[in-house]
């Protein structure tokens, strides 16, 4: 899984560098440019697919990042709940609901998004290398990084968190369970915009791949 | 020293004139030695400290002995890591966890990681209150359904995805925060921690008592060896709290004190004995009968009651003490010309007086009623009667009698001077007398120390640390308890569920932070019977389920093992405290419920009392049945009674020893010769204390027994000692060593760190100087003016 253009294009200068160390370079800039200063205010939509439902629910809102392990996930539609997540603090607020507070540790899911989202918004390659097993794909229409948790939490396991991307702006994350099918999909930014009212469970969006 | 050791460097020179003097030495070691092997067999060293307290005269006193050291409060340590990152601190609070919970030492250990046994969860429908006010309904399970329907589109959905189709309603969550240690702290990765988010928190609670040092050792070792295997970093620390961990931490203190105070003070003992008689054997034979009184003492003491207690043996070895002196005077008396065995059989009738006069005066405390007393009276008789028999019949026949006269040593006939000061006139000491008894009377300050707690030294940073620890994991207050009395578990458990709304209340007001019974594990079978009673039948839960999910994206029979379980619920046998027993809540569960005399005690644990009135409010309208105890009012009142005992021991024990010397002297003006002395030393000591603002306890009360013991011994032998001017000095030579090396021992203990032994020291060096400067000029003869 290499990408042949970014392969010419470092081709020539290093013809005994490995493809992992064409990756970690590539990873470098790809953090670099993907790098924001705290407060970020992002739009989001979600779908999510459940084995208990008969049809995928899809939420919108924004997502508030306010620095390293920091994140507040605000839905609006279609009805209101707002997550903060501090530290490994993990606070939901329902309308009309008394909170409700659990650890990070209990959800494998959250407790490595919440690690990749800050580490690429922080551009700290330290912090991504410590949760995952990376490995990035330049392909003509953007970018594809995949991150392999290194160890689960919870008792669910997740067998991968694929963020796309064009430029210096992700697009979309994926949540894929053990069997390779995504159980939930974040489209962000100008992506969520476009997802209209039934988004697919597929965070190919506008790239393509083959 | 080894037994062996001594016998091997026995020197035969100086017993050259008696060739049996080795053998008895032998024979006397040989004894000892037996003794100490049976006493080691037989003798159970006993911590609980319940065999030194009286009888309990209420309920709540009853529940107090018990409480002391034994109840859950006493027996939790708090575990605070610190020193890294939070993600760190919070892995190694979860394998300490993993480590300790199947640790023979831990009763419980908690995290904050909540886990249910597996077994339960099908009960949770008879333990949860969610239905109590709302049944089971369409509408609450349409409520419930939609909220679910929102967590599966929200980042929890995979943790919770497999409980949905059981529980839609999430008992089983609620009831993990209802079973987790009262007030929560905050997590991080499922491990408590404080508000800073710096110190991991856990709560261990141990098998042991917590007045049991060496159990509660073994469980602080048992911990720290879990830490050093989890944790490689050595900038995290761990910190323990807890009456167990003071306990420990006091025993270690005491004993590394009392080590190398002891040391010093054998040294110093060895030293004073060679320059005293110039015959190195004296420091091998001087010991004999105190040791020879220790091990009878012991032995007597576990023949009669198996168990002795820690303070027993302090006590009685401080008691016993005055049979160091024994020895010495033999010693003094003992030179060229007079065989060993003459010299003991004139001392005898004096020796005897002394051993008579105190022996007797201990046997009070055979009378007490109170174990732990009487062990010491046991002890202390059997160990007085056997050094003073030793003394006379054992000491002689190992030495011989190339001893030089102190009454030729011109030193001594100097110091003997003292000798000729006037006799204090009977006004200046009636005078002096008063004086003190006055200072005793109105010195200002408290007299007695009934603050058991001012006795453990414990650092004051680590009582505040402590408070602070067990704040923050809302650990129970272990001064407030309330017990709630019944003929049986479930009738204990219905009166708990009668207080919770009031309980609830003091939580509500602030003066309480949380409260803490086992109803709150295990409601009583009457509730979970009515609960059983409001589930509905199959067919209804089914259509009320139906009904709910109306319109919503669940996939069809989804929620079939839920309406499984509740019709399962339904014909289930109510879960009784008995059926918990052998899970980590059973074990909570004992100390907040368990039998007492064939009626059940329900215990009601309160956190961060912030308003003592209230709480007695509440207890004065909980019913009769419930009793409201402040442990430390409790405790002092038991100490309280507990002095009252001993003094009015102490006062019949006076009344005996003036009996005894009476007995013996058979002159009214000789008893009080040799009492004087003792009564001006004692008041003169309780005097000072007073005058410098030491609040008496217990321990001061034994060294004043002590010091008494000294003080007629030291009078006896002047009294004894007559107009003969070699007698005269002999005997000042004997009472100068007795003193010295007393006063030497003594002022060691009084600059220790710790409290029990610095009230012995004190008071036992007060006594030793007051007492030999008063026999001088009281006890002497008044023939030798002439």
């Amino acid at each position: 899984m290499t990408s042949g253009l970014i392969e010419a294009c470092f081709g020539g200068l290093l013809v005994l560098a490995s493809a992992a160390a064409a990756d970690a370079a590539n990873l470098d800039s790809l953090l670099r440019s993907l790098a924001r200063e705290p407060p970020q205010v992002i739009a989001f939509v979600e779908t999510r697919r459940s084995p208990l439902l008969t049809q995928d629910v899809v939420v919108s809102g924004v997502l508030e990042y306010r620095g390293t392990a920091r994140l507040s996930r605000v839905v609006t539609e279609p009805y209101g709940e707002r997550i903060d997540i501090d530290g490994s603090d993990v606070r939901i607020q329902r309308d009309g609901r008394p909170e409700r507070r659990f650890s990070l540790r209990r959800s494998a899911e959250l407790g490595n998004l919440l690690p990749a989202f800050s580490a690429l918004l922080t551009g700290d390659r330290a912090a991504l290398d410590a949760g995952f097993e990376t490995s990035v794909e330049f392909l003509p229409d953007g970018w594809q990084l995949d991150l392999v948790p290194r160890q689960t939490g919870g008792q669910e396991r997740i067998e991968m968190i694929r963020v796309r991307g064009e430029g210096d702006a992700p697009a979309c994350i994926a949540v894929l369970a053990q069997n390779g099918t995504a159980s939930a999909v974040i489209r962000l930014g100008a992506a969520a915009r476009d997802a209209g009212r039934t988004p697919a469970l597929d965070c190919t969006g506008p790239h393509r791949e083959e | 020293m080894p037994a062996a050791r001594r016998r091997s460097t026995a020197p035969a020179r100086t017993v050259k004139n008696d060739g049996g003097a080795l053998a008895w030495f032998g024979l006397w070691l040989g004894l000892l030695a037996a003794l100490l092997v049976g006493v080691l067999h037989t003798l159970r060293l006993s911590t609980d400290l319940r065999l030194f307290l009286p009888q309990p005269d209420s309920p709540a006193r009853a529940l107090v002995l018990e409480g002391i050291g034994e109840g859950p409060a006493a027996r939790l340590l708090m575990i605070a890591l610190e020193g890294g990152e939070s993600v760190e601190l919070a892995r190694l609070s979860h394998v300490l966890v993993a480590a300790l919970r199947a640790d023979p030492e831990f009763q419980l250990i908690a995290n904050g990681a909540g886990d249910i046994p597996s077994w339960l969860v099908e009960y949770r429908y008879l333990l949860t209150s969610g239905f109590d006010d709302r049944p089971l309904d369409a509408a609450g399970l349409r409520a419930a359904l939609e909220e679910r329907l929102q967590d599966l589109a929200s980042p929890a959905a995979p943790a919770l995805e497999s409980l949905v189709p059981s529980d839609p309603t999430l008992e089983i969550v609620s009831i993990a925060s209802r079973w987790a240690p009262r007030r929560s702290p905050r997590t991080i990765d499922g491990a408590w921690f404080d508000d800073a988010g710096r110190r991991a928190l856990l709560v261990a609670e141990t098998r042991a008592a917590g007045f049991d040092p060496d159990g509660q050792q073994r469980a602080l070792d048992a911990l720290e060896s879990a830490f050093r295997q989890a944790n490689a970093d050595t900038r995290i620390r761990m910190t323990i709290s807890g009456p167990g961990r003071f306990s420990a931490l006091m025993k270690e203190r005491t004993q590394r004190e009392a080590a190398w105070l002891g040391t010093a003070a054998t040294a110093g003992l060895v030293v004073m004995l060679i320059v005293a008689y110039r015959r190195w054997p004296v420091p091998l034979l001087a010991p004999l009968p105190l040791a020879s009184a220790a091990l009878s003492g012991l032995a007597a003491v576990g023949a009669v009651y198996g168990d002795v207690h820690g303070i027993t043996l302090a006590f009685g070895f401080t008691l016993i003490g005055v049979a160091q002196d024994y020895p010495i005077h033999f010693f003094s008396h003992q030179r060229a010309g007079l065989a060993p065995i003459a010299n003991a059989r004139s001392l005898w009738p004096t020796l005897a007086t002394g051993v008579a006069a105190t022996g007797i005066a201990y046997a009070v405390f055979l009378a007490s009623g109170v174990t732990g007393l009487a062990q010491i009276g046991l002890f202390s008789i059997t160990g007085l009667v056997v050094a003073g028999l030793t003394t006379r019949y054992l000491l002689p026949r190992t030495i011989g009698d190339e001893f030089p006269d102190p009454a030729r040593s011109p030193a001594l006939a100097r110091l003997g001077r003292v000798l000729s000061l006037p006799r204090l006139p009977p006004v200046a000491y009636a005078a002096i007398m008063g004086v003190c008894l006055t200072a005793v009377l109105v010195a200002p300050g408290a007299a007695w120390q009934d603050d058991l707690g001012a006795l453990t030294p414990v650092p004051q940073e680590l009582l505040a640390e402590d408070a602070k620890l067990r704040a923050e994991v809302g650990a129970p207050d272990p001064r407030f308890l309330a017990v709630v009395a019944a003929k049986d578990a479930e009738s204990a458990l219905q009166r708990l569920e009668a207080l919770d709304s009031s309980l609830q209340e003091l939580v509500n007001t602030g003066a309480i932070a949380s409260f803490d019974h086992a109803a709150r594990y295990v409601p009583s079978g009457r509730r979970q019977r009515m609960r059983q009673a409001r589930l509905p039948a199959p067919a209804i839960l089914e259509m009320a389920v139906t009904r709910a999910a109306k319109g919503m994206p669940f996939r069809d029979g989804l929620f079939a093992p839920f309406v499984a379980d509740v019709n399962r619920a339904r014909g289930l046998e109510p879960l009784t405290p008995a059926a918990l027993r052998a899970t980590a809540q059973g074990t909570l569960l004992e100390g907040l419920l368990h039998q007492r005399d064939g009626n059940m005690q329900a215990v009601i644990a309160f956190s961060a009392v912030a308003d003592p009135r209230s709480l007695d409010q509440w207890a004065a309208g909980a019913g009769p049945e419930t009793i409201l105890i402040d442990l430390k009012r409790e405790v002092s009142a038991l100490a309280a009674a507990q002095r009252g005992r001993i003094l009015r021991c102490l006062a019949v024990a006076a009344v005996l020893l003036v009996v005894v010397v009476g007995i013996a002297l058979r002159s009214a003006r000789r008893v009080m010769r040799v009492v004087a002395p003792m009564a001006l030393t004692t008041v003169a000591i309780l005097a000072l204390l007073r005058v410098f603002g030491v609040p008496l306890d217990l321990f001061h009360l034994i060294s004043l027994v002590l010091a008494a013991g000294l003080g007629i011994d030291y009078a006896l032998y002047f009294e004894r000692s007559g107009d003969d001017r070699d007698e005269r000095l002999r005997t000042l030579h004997a009472i100068l060593v007795c003193s010295l090396s007393t006063l030497m021992v003594f002022a060691l203990l009084s600059f220790s760190s710790i409290p029990v032994l610095r009230s012995i020291g004190i008071t036992v060096a007060l006594g030793v100087v007051l007492n030999f400067l008063l026999a001088i000029v009281l006890s002497r003869r008044p023939a030798e003016r002439a």
